[in-house]
């Protein structure tokens, strides 16, 4: 299978008034598994869509491989079927009318490949799949996954350089949606092709990526891998969108090369923390609810609340904690479990400066 | 509650009545005579097997409704894709152009296409021969002036449905054969066309049965041109008068129409695809490029000849003194027609008065009655109320002429046949299903929910009706009661069967004026017709929001 990666240079697309996507710059390497992340109406799929020549971009170019696809300055637009992308669409599209094998052999019918290849090729894609044995089903005697799964043979069949896939599994139930992350996760690493995925899904979007854009109101925040945007956001859009922030303001903050310290509560807590990626701007302090401890009594480096809330989750408790006016969630296992009205002791071991914008 | 139920009661029973002596009742002698009319029993059968001219009539039927049927799909599928899913400009002012011939009653698209394209007189052909030409250009009382006035009618039923369909259809599934590699072209040949046949087929056969039903146009333009078909048939066989023939062309015809739903049924019944998502859809739309401006002045000159032009030239033609004025003097030109037509004429004048409290009594009456029905098929659950249901819709579906000949076989010997009474009386029997439908539409968008609140806050059912149910359905009662009213204003099917010799209704009127060569008047009378419908379905849309809700 041929490889390619995606390269996005300033793209633009305007809908009327609307800039749905805002001079967006990413860089996608050969087979790399990349997710473009972010909230409902960031323009995640519009972004997919220029990318499939679905949509004509406003300005901006996107080149596959070395090849310039899209460039209106340079007037060039290559339709989306002679761009040989694999998409797999959020409600999976699946011709009704046509049978599981008939879907999946149309790209390749469309090559006009000989019929004994056209055959064995959708073999192997349904067997990826796991959907051996369906080949002559129609679509409304699958179930949801299945059918799901019929739209992914049906991009991998034609061995695309690149495979798009916008929020394959929102329409599937948990159970269902955990089992086809691992599955489409392990299909990629078997074929090595480029991804894009899409979703707003953040755990989906930690368990797959190879790295992840972060996007909102048509830009992007932050590109990295998940273990990078997760310790390291790059403002306070990206911490708060990508698993629970608590955002405090700090005294004072000393900043060296590799580490940072911050001070807070009028001088009782001193945190090391990591250093900002940007250093310009305002800066506010991250700290992840399960970076903070509770403690039943005073110790050095810590401060006192009083619990306002405690909410037993099973294996976690998850406390808001009063500190001085400021509202801090708090995550620890369930140990001990203190009650409303308790005063505690927080001791924060870790957190991060980001840009507050 | 207890006072709910028994009221419940009366209705329901009250109801069955009704609908037992207006509809079941006719159409049980409709058969019935068919077997033992006057001549003794089978007569009216062995008399169409055995008359060769039965087969040339139900020949004649099929081969119109076929032909019209191929050029209906011929025009009204591309139209309808050009509408949704190109970037053609204008396409509200496309949509609105194309329905608009579909509102006027199919006698005075008929009339307005005569006085466009009849020989000599015609427009056309009169610029045909100042421009050095001998002879007609077109000859509108032909096979080819038939099928042209009924395709242009009925091509609407095939462009709404499949416009409603490609406006539904999910977009991603066009996108995805993009993706595969396929041409636009090969998109819409593999997905598009398939996903869109069920809706094509259903239109079709809503053309073809349109086709097969049709009066107006047959009668106007078939009988000069010496092609007849059933409705045609019936009339006259009526004026004969042949009761027992009659009968038996009407089984004929509904057979007809019934084998071709079947046919439908068959093949397309269990192909309906949903490709409906729960999330809204934004039909993808191909930009025309630079094929834009040749298209759009294709669509717009097509819509023009077919739409604008016999519309406003039937207008034009209501002034004209006589059909051989010129055209060029002003002296040409008079308001006596519409004089005459309004207020001279005792015929028509007579006919106006007659139409105009039929249309509405009948909508009033249906109206009521439908919301009646409505309200116990939709809101209780009382034995055979789906009988009800589909016993109101009946008369509807089938051809105006056959319900006519149903009604004379049913009523000509009680005291209201004759009077002026039997025309109100038919238009409710054929319009109920509109009050019905209409009313079972607003009911159902109102949750049950809502009463029960009003039932919960003390409020009786009587009060509940009054302060929760009609206020919620109000609009649809305003819209069921203007769908009726307008053609039953202008009817000519059912009325011409049974209108009583001193009350001729403005249909009647119309069609006697032409068959008399009072052309100019016909005219006149066409014109005030098409602007009232218009008018009225102007205000329709205004209520429902969309155009062409009606029949559909
Ligand atoms: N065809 C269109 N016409 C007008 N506006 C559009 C169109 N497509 C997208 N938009 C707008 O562009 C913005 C981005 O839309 P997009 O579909 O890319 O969002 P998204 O990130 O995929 O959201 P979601 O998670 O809800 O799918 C939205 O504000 C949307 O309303
Ligand atoms: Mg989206």
């Amino acid at each position: 299978m041929k490889l390619a990666g995606i390269r996005i240079i300033n793209l633009v697309k305007k809908f009327g008034e609307v800039t749905a996507v805002d001079h967006i710059n990413l860089d996608i390497k050969d087979g790399e598994f990349m997710t473009l992340l972010g909230p409902s109406g960031c323009g995640k799929t519009t972004t997919l869509r220029m990318i499939a020549g679905l949509e004509v971009p406003t300005d901006g170019e996107i080149y596959i491989g070395d090849k310039i696809v899209s460039s209106p300055s340079k007037g060039i637009f290559i339709p989306p079927e002679q761009r040989n992308i694999g998409m797999v669409f959020q409600n999976y599209a699946v011709w009704p009318h046509m049978t599981v094998f008939d879907n999946v052999a149309y790209p390749l019918k469309i090559r006009k490949l000989p019929k004994d290849e056209i055959e064995k090729k959708v073999m192997k894609a349904l067997e990826m799949v796991r959907l051996k044995g369906f080949e002559n089903r129609y679509p409304h005697q699958l179930s949801g996954g299945q059918q799901q799964r019929v739209a992914l043979a049906r991009a991998l069949v034609m061995e695309p350089e690149v495979m798009l896939l916008d929020e394959p599994l929102s329409n599937l139930d948990a159970k269902l949606r955990e089992e086809m992350r691992f599955e489409i996760k392990e299909l990629q690493k078997e074929i090595g092709v480029t991804i894009v995925y899409v979703t707003h899904d953040q755990a989906e979007a930690m368990a797959m990526s190879d790295r992840i854009a972060v996007m909102d109101k048509g830009k992007i925040h932050q590109i990295g891998s998940p273990w990078e945007i997760y310790k390291r956001p790059a403002d306070a859009f990206v911490a708060g969108f990508i698993g629970l922030a608590n955002f405090l303001k700090f005294d004072d903050a000393r900043i060296e090369e590799n580490y940072a310290e911050v001070t807070l509560f009028g001088g009782k807590v001193k945190v090391r923390c990591a250093p900002p990626l940007k250093k310009k701007g305002e800066l506010v302090f991250v700290v992840r609810p399960s970076e903070i401890d509770i403690l039943e009594s005073p110790a050095e480096n810590t401060v006192a609340g009083t619990v306002k809330r405690a909410t037993f989750l099973g294996d976690i408790v998850d406390y808001l904690v009063d500190v001085e006016g400021e509202e801090i969630r708090v995550q620890t296992k369930a140990t001990t479990l203190y009650k409303e009205g308790t005063v505690v002791y927080l001791k924060i071991n870790h957190g991060v400066l980001v840009r507050l914008t | 509650m207890e006072r709910r139920m028994t009221f419940t009661q009366i209705m329901w029973l009250f109801s069955l009545v009704v609908l037992l002596v207006t509809i079941a009742y006719p159409l049980f002698m409709l058969i019935y005579k068919s077997l033992f009319g006057e001549k003794g029993f089978g007569y009216a059968y062995k008399v169409i097997v055995s008359d060769p001219n039965t087969w040339v009539y139900a020949f004649n039927t099929v081969k119109l409704a076929v032909i019209v049927t191929f050029f209906a799909i011929l025009i009204g599928v591309p139209l309808a894709f050009f509408v949704v899913r190109t970037d053609l400009p204008g396409r509200k002012i496309v949509r609105f152009l194309a329905v608009l011939p579909f509102i006027l009653p199919p006698y005075v698209s008929a009339i307005a296409w005569i006085q466009l394209a009849a020989p000599y007189v015609g427009y056309i052909n009169r610029i045909w021969k100042a421009l050095g030409h001998s002879g007609n250009l077109i000859n509108i009382y032909s096979f080819a002036g038939l099928v042209l006035v009924m395709t242009l009618k009925f091509y609407v039923y095939v462009f709404l449905t499949v416009a409603a369909a490609l406006e539904q259809m999910d977009p991603s599934l066009e996108e995805a054969a993009r993706m595969s590699g396929a041409h636009p072209f090969k998109v819409a040949r593999d997905v598009t066309i398939p996903l869109v046949m069920p809706s094509i087929a259903s239109g079709a056969l809503l053309a073809f049965v349109a086709t097969c039903a049709n009066f107006g146009i047959p009668a106007l333009i078939g009988d000069r041109a010496h092609y007849y078909v059933l409705t045609t048939r019936i009339y006259s066989t009526l004026s004969i008068p042949d009761l027992d023939k009659a009968t038996a062309y009407s089984i004929l015809l509904v057979i007809l129409t019934g084998v071709a739903l079947l046919i439908q049924k068959k093949s397309f019944g269990e192909k309906r695809y949903t490709t409906l998502t729960g999330k809204t859809v934004r039909p993808s739309v191909i930009a025309l490029g630079k094929h834009k401006g040749l298209i759009a002045l294709f669509v717009f000159i097509f819509l023009a000849l077919t739409s604008v032009i016999p519309l406003f030239s039937l207008f034009f033609s209501a002034f004209l003194k006589n059909l051989y004025s010129p055209l060029t003097s002003l002296s040409s030109f008079t308001i006596d027609n519409f004089k005459f037509v309004l207020i001279q004429d005792e015929t028509t004048t007579t006919a106006l008065r007659t139409s105009i409290f039929s249309a509405l009594l009948a909508s009033t009456i249906v109206t009521l009655f439908g919301a009646l029905l409505a309200y116990m098929i939709v809101k209780t659950n009382v034995k055979g109320r789906l009988f009800m249901d589909w016993l109101s819709s009946v008369p509807y579906a089938l051809p105006g002429t056959v319900v006519g000949v149903a009604i004379i076989l049913a009523f000509i010997k009680t005291p209201i046949f004759n009077t002026l009474w039997i025309i109100p009386f038919a238009y409710f029997v054929r319009y109920l299903s509109y009050g019905v439908r209409t009313t079972v539409g607003s009911l159902l968008q109102i949750d049950k929910t809502l009463e029960e609140a009003s039932l919960m806050c003390g409020a009786n059912w009587l009060t509940t009706m009054k302060n929760i149910v009609l206020p919620l359905i109000k609009p649809g009662l305003i819209a069921a009661w203007i769908l009726v009213f307008m053609p039953t204003l202008s009817e000519l099917t059912v009325s011409i069967i049974i209108y009583p010799p001193n009350h001729p209704t403005i249909g009647v009127a119309t069609y006697n004026l032409m068959e008399e060569g009072q052309y100019t008047a016909a005219y006149a009378l066409s014109a005030v017709v098409a602007v009232v419908v218009i008018l009225a379905q102007l205000v329709v849309n205004r209520i429902t929001g969309k155009m062409g809700a009606r029949g559909l």
